[in-house]
């Protein structure tokens, strides 16, 4: 298996329709900025080379809805990319797509740019439920979708939620047998997050949409963990399963708490001691990257103190928790002796277990999380 | 300054109720005879807490000098002393209304006589002050002075006949207020050659003068280097400076018969400088003092605790500062095992309590943790003795108490009759006992009730305003010490009793009250690992129960694109504010939750 060291991820900030739920930095209406955008971005790529010499093992092209730009946009940014940096043999590329808007054409497009992982934004096997989240798509606009997409691609995500709004056990149920039917060889499942500033929240705020108790939530979580690892399944970090050696190395390069460039409006980047995140503003990004070829609006540099932890709760995310040697070869001092009182604390309460040099989440540790994570801040 | 001869002089307050418009017209008279630009001027410019601007009324007393020529042609000095309008300040208003000849009586034009304006204007009748009515916001369609004319002379009794018709507002007849002010109020009497008598009617503490008094001149005169002694205390100063109000501080060579100004004589300690005392003069000292104020009695107490323990020097601080010019406030250290070291504190009533909290918080920069208000009990015990308890944590077990004793008081209020009914609901539940009833003109009515204090203190003002529109006014007064079935409230978070939220309670009340803080709590209390029961009981007994269920999951975040950043904001958030809770036992409780017991009533049911 190939060694993570490096990524790049892509931000396409266009939707066709914004999903009720969604708190992403993508909008919808805004194809007059497709060209523009994609100008930028390509600038952007090639003005920011200097920031990342490292061998890149990853590509993820994220957003929105990258599958609205025209494939060739994608193929024009990929290009651009192979040029500027360091990208390994084996390079794993992910483009992030939704349903209803997938054909053949772009499908081929994106193979030839050299994308050799898709992620398709699934949700729920009921038309209701994706029709009462403002999904655009129909479960057999789903099933098209993937049958073309499978012939061009064999490492294929599906993203799944739980704790939609009306949703029942047995609907999350039908939804999980269905998807492991095709099987895909990773599934994302994750939990909705009522998030301030969208529709779905004032809707809530209004009383017009129920949402899962706690409890209800917890136990659909615990089925989905249950379900798809005794199939074989690896639940590998908290909302992420995978078939054995298709792990999304992007998603785990964020969790090892490795450097990463962020290209495109609302996108972060993590170099050096310094995390860094572009504008969100679309017409701003492209203003800014046209006058000089950045468009960073935030930068937090990180003390010592802030690595630490946050290799400690980035870390702890993956089911195979941190390696006491990485934190080692990294800070040259032992978590045991850093972060005492936080990881025996934790292990006190059940949430934390040693073994050896590696440090990991209990079951009960990963329904609170963030509870854990808290103590290991400064 | 003092050149103005004291027949030139005048020194007058203004009584008038909450928005009927008594800083408004102030700042007229202030902008009219020109003391300040009117680039200067902001509005309300006596208001100088930024928190009387906010709420709209007026806590403290602040003087301004004004210069008028009148139509006579002469020069006058106008010493104007703004008044609080609130019941709770009643206290305030007899410190100016001592220092002054005149009132203007400022009533509303729309809305007539309210209860605390009675009370206020009984006081400055009792001190044979003069009294001018203006009949303000004429211009406002809803306007009826004859109406409020009448209702002057048939409620108060005096001639309302010369009653000055204005809108401080549009700037409509301030001039003929000025006039008022010259030709109906006296001139300070008072003689310059007797021996200094001055009195202290308000005080603050300024980092670089000291305690700076400010002072009604009876007789004598003050300059810069005269020795001066506290009559109460005996203790002598040097005076550094003497000023008057512009309304800045402006220092003059001196001060004397019939000035009101201020004084500052390098004094350090804030208690030498007593609101009511008389200050002489340490080398021709004045025989008598000036009779003072009455002292005011606190009445509700609460618990006052810095957030972070750290600042209960800071909180002694700036409470001791904030008694040296508001005699009534008075505190004594505290201590509770739930939130450390504190201060018991004493106010005039509910509002008067908020105000020092929020000038606390704003003011001094402090965080605070405050406990439910409560009262004065007289606590009888077996073996004859008596407590005066004003801490329910201080209550001696149930065996030792004979019978326990709760303050009444009279409440009047006035009310349009339509709401008579819910007046008297609010008064019944509250368990008041009907005094009787006045109709003051066909449409409006003035109820007299006696109730306990400590059901007024749970937010009747705001209920008595929310079952009236807010027609209704409230004043009230002491009436006495009443044996009444009390009995201690306590909570117990997992399975601990939490002093700080101790309260006594009414028995037949007990068990609602109970209820409604076990939900609050359960409310506020976030989920631990753990479940936690929330109890209230009486003694041994548990009377109600609520349970805060245990943390099962967090939210299962993703990582938003690499925001990482984002992450750790959301983790420092969470762990900030479990930092500033209050542990008890393994329960991390906010400050929240000790509040949102404080106001149990404002769902109205």
């Amino acid at each position: 298996m190939t060694m993570i060291r490096s990524g790049i991820y892509i931000h396409i900030p266009f939707c066709k329709r914004k999903c009720y739920y969604c708190d992403f930095n993508s909008y919808a209406n805004m194809e007059d900025s497709f060209f523009s955008f994609k100008k930028a971005i390509i600038k952007e790529i090639k003005t920011r080379k200097e920031e990342l010499k490292d061998i890149c093992t990853s590509v993820y092209i994220g957003g929105g809805t990258p599958n609205v730009l025209p494939p060739i946009y994608i193929e024009e940014i990929l290009c651009e990319i192979y040029e500027n940096y360091n990208i390994s043999k084996d390079v794993e590329i992910t483009i992030e797509l939704n349903p209803g808007l997938i054909d053949e054409e772009k499908l081929k497009s994106y193979k030839k740019a050299g994308v050799n992982r898709i992620s398709i934004g699934l949700q729920s096997w009921q038309n209701d439920l994706l029709k009462a989240i403002g999904r655009i798509h129909t479960v057999s606009n789903f099933i098209e979708n993937y049958s073309i997409a499978s012939k061009y691609f064999d490492n294929i995500n599906i993203d799944i939620m739980y704790a939609l709004p009306n949703q029942t056990f047995e609907n999350f149920k039908e939804t999980l047998t269905n998807v492991i039917a095709l099987k895909p060889s990773h599934i994302s499942c994750y939990g909705l997050i009522l998030e301030k500033g969208t529709p779905l929240y004032d809707m809530y705020e209004r009383n017009e949409v129920k949402l899962a108790d706690d409890e209800y939530e917890l136990m659909m979580f615990h089925y989905g963990a249950e379900f798809l690892e005794d199939i074989g399944y690896r639940h590998y970090e908290i909302s992420n399963y995978a078939l054995p050696g298709y792990e999304c190395r992007h998603n785990k390069l964020y969790w090892m708490d490795l450097h990463y460039l962020g290209f495109g409006p609302g996108a972060y980047s993590f170099v050096g001691n310094k995390r860094f995140g572009n504008i969100k503003n679309i017409k701003k990004y492209i203003e800014m990257i046209n006058n000089d070829g950045h468009a960073v609006d935030d930068v937090d540099e990180l003390s010592l103190e802030d690595q630490m932890s946050e290799f400690m709760f980035l870390g702890l995310r993956m089911m195979d928790g941190v390696n006491d040697k990485d934190f080692k070869e990294r800070f040259g001092e032992s978590m045991f002796s850093v972060f005492k009182d936080a990881i025996y604390k934790n292990i006190g309460l059940g949430l934390l277990t040693k073994e050896g040099d590696i440090l990991k989440l209990t079951h009960k540790g990963v329904d609170v999380s963030n509870n854990v994570f808290e103590d290991f801040l400064f | 300054m003092s050149k103005v001869r004291k027949e030139n002089k005048r020194n007058f307050c203004i009584i008038a109720h909450i928005d009927h418009g008594k800083s408004t017209l102030a700042d007229r008279l202030i902008e009219k005879t020109g003391v300040l630009t009117e680039r200067e001027m902001e509005e309300q410019v006596l208001d100088s807490m930024d928190l009387e601007r906010e709420r709209g009324i007026t806590i403290k007393l602040q003087p301004v000098r004004l210069i008028y020529k009148a139509n006579d042609g002469e020069e006058y000095e106008l010493n104007l002393i703004d008044t609080p309008g609130h019941v709770d300040f009643t206290y305030e208003v007899s410190r100016s209304i001592a220092a002054c000849e005149g009132a203007l009586l400022v009533v509303d034009a729309t809305q007539g006589i309210e209860a605390q304006t009675l009370a206020n204007l009984y006081l400055a009748l009792e001190h044979d002050l003069e009294i001018v009515p203006v009949i303000n916001k004429i211009d406002l369609p809803s306007a009826d002075p004859d109406f409020v004319k009448k209702e002057i002379e048939d409620v108060i009794g005096i001639d309302a006949e010369d009653s000055l018709l204005i809108s401080a507002k549009e700037g409509i007849g301030i001039e003929d207020v000025l006039e008022a002010i010259v030709k109906r109020i006296p001139p300070p009497s008072g003689d310059q050659e007797k021996p200094l008598k001055a009195l202290i009617f308000d005080s603050f503490y300024d980092n670089y003068k000291g305690a700076i008094s400010f002072i009604r001149v009876f007789d004598g005169t003050l300059k810069q280097g005269d020795k001066i002694k506290m009559m109460s205390t005996g203790k002598e100063f040097e005076v550094m400076e003497v000023g008057i109000f512009r309304p800045n501080l402006s220092p003059v060579d001196f001060l004397t018969a019939g000035d009101v100004g201020y004084v500052a004589a390098s004094i350090k300690n804030v208690s030498d400088t007593r609101v009511g005392d008389t200050i002489t003069n340490a080398e021709f000292p004045a025989s008598e003092p000036l009779p003072g104020y009455k002292k005011v009695t606190p009445m509700v107490f609460c618990g006052i605790y810095p957030a972070e323990g750290e600042d209960y020097e800071n909180l002694k601080d700036a409470l001791m500062k904030l008694q040296l010019n508001d005699a009534s406030l008075t505190f004594e250290p505290d201590t509770s095992a739930a939130l450390g070291f504190g201060f018991r504190c004493g106010f005039l009533g509910l509002l008067h309590m908020d105000i020092i909290q929020e000038r606390l918080e704003r003011e001094y920069n402090l965080n605070l943790v405050t406990t439910a208000p409560g009262v004065i009990y007289k606590v009888y015990k077996t073996n004859g003795e008596v407590i005066e308890l004003d801490n329910p944590a201080n209550l001696p077990e149930p065996t030792l108490i004979d019978h326990i004793e709760e303050p009444i008081i009279t409440a009047t209020i006035m009310s349009p009759t339509e709401y008579v009914g819910p007046v008297m609901e609010l008064c019944q539940d509250r368990r008041g006992v009907y005094q009787g009833m006045d109709y003051l003109e066909p449409t409006r009515v003035l109820i007299k009730y006696d109730i306990p204090l400590n059901e007024i203190i749970y937010d009747f003002f705001d209920a008595l305003k929310s079952r009236t529109k807010g027609y209704a006014s409230l004043d009230y007064e002491l009436k006495g010490y009443k044996t009444s079935e009390l009995v201690k409230l306590d909570i117990l978070i997992n399975g601990e009793i939490v002093d700080a939220l101790s309260m006594i309670v009414h028995k037949d009340k007990a068990y609602e009250r109970a209820r409604k803080m076990t939900e609050r709590l359960k409310e506020n209390i976030p989920r631990h690992l753990f479940e936690i029961p929330i109890q209230a009981a009486i003694g041994s007994k548990i009377i109600a129960r609520e349970t805060v269920k245990a943390l099962r999951k967090n939210v299962l975040a993703k990582c938003y694109g690499g925001d990482v950043t984002r992450k750790k904001k959301l983790l420092e958030k969470q762990k900030e504010g479990k930092k500033r809770m209050r542990q008890i036992g393994k329960v991390e409780i906010p400050q929240e939750a000790f509040m949102s017991i404080l106001k149990l009533d404002d769902d109205n049911d």
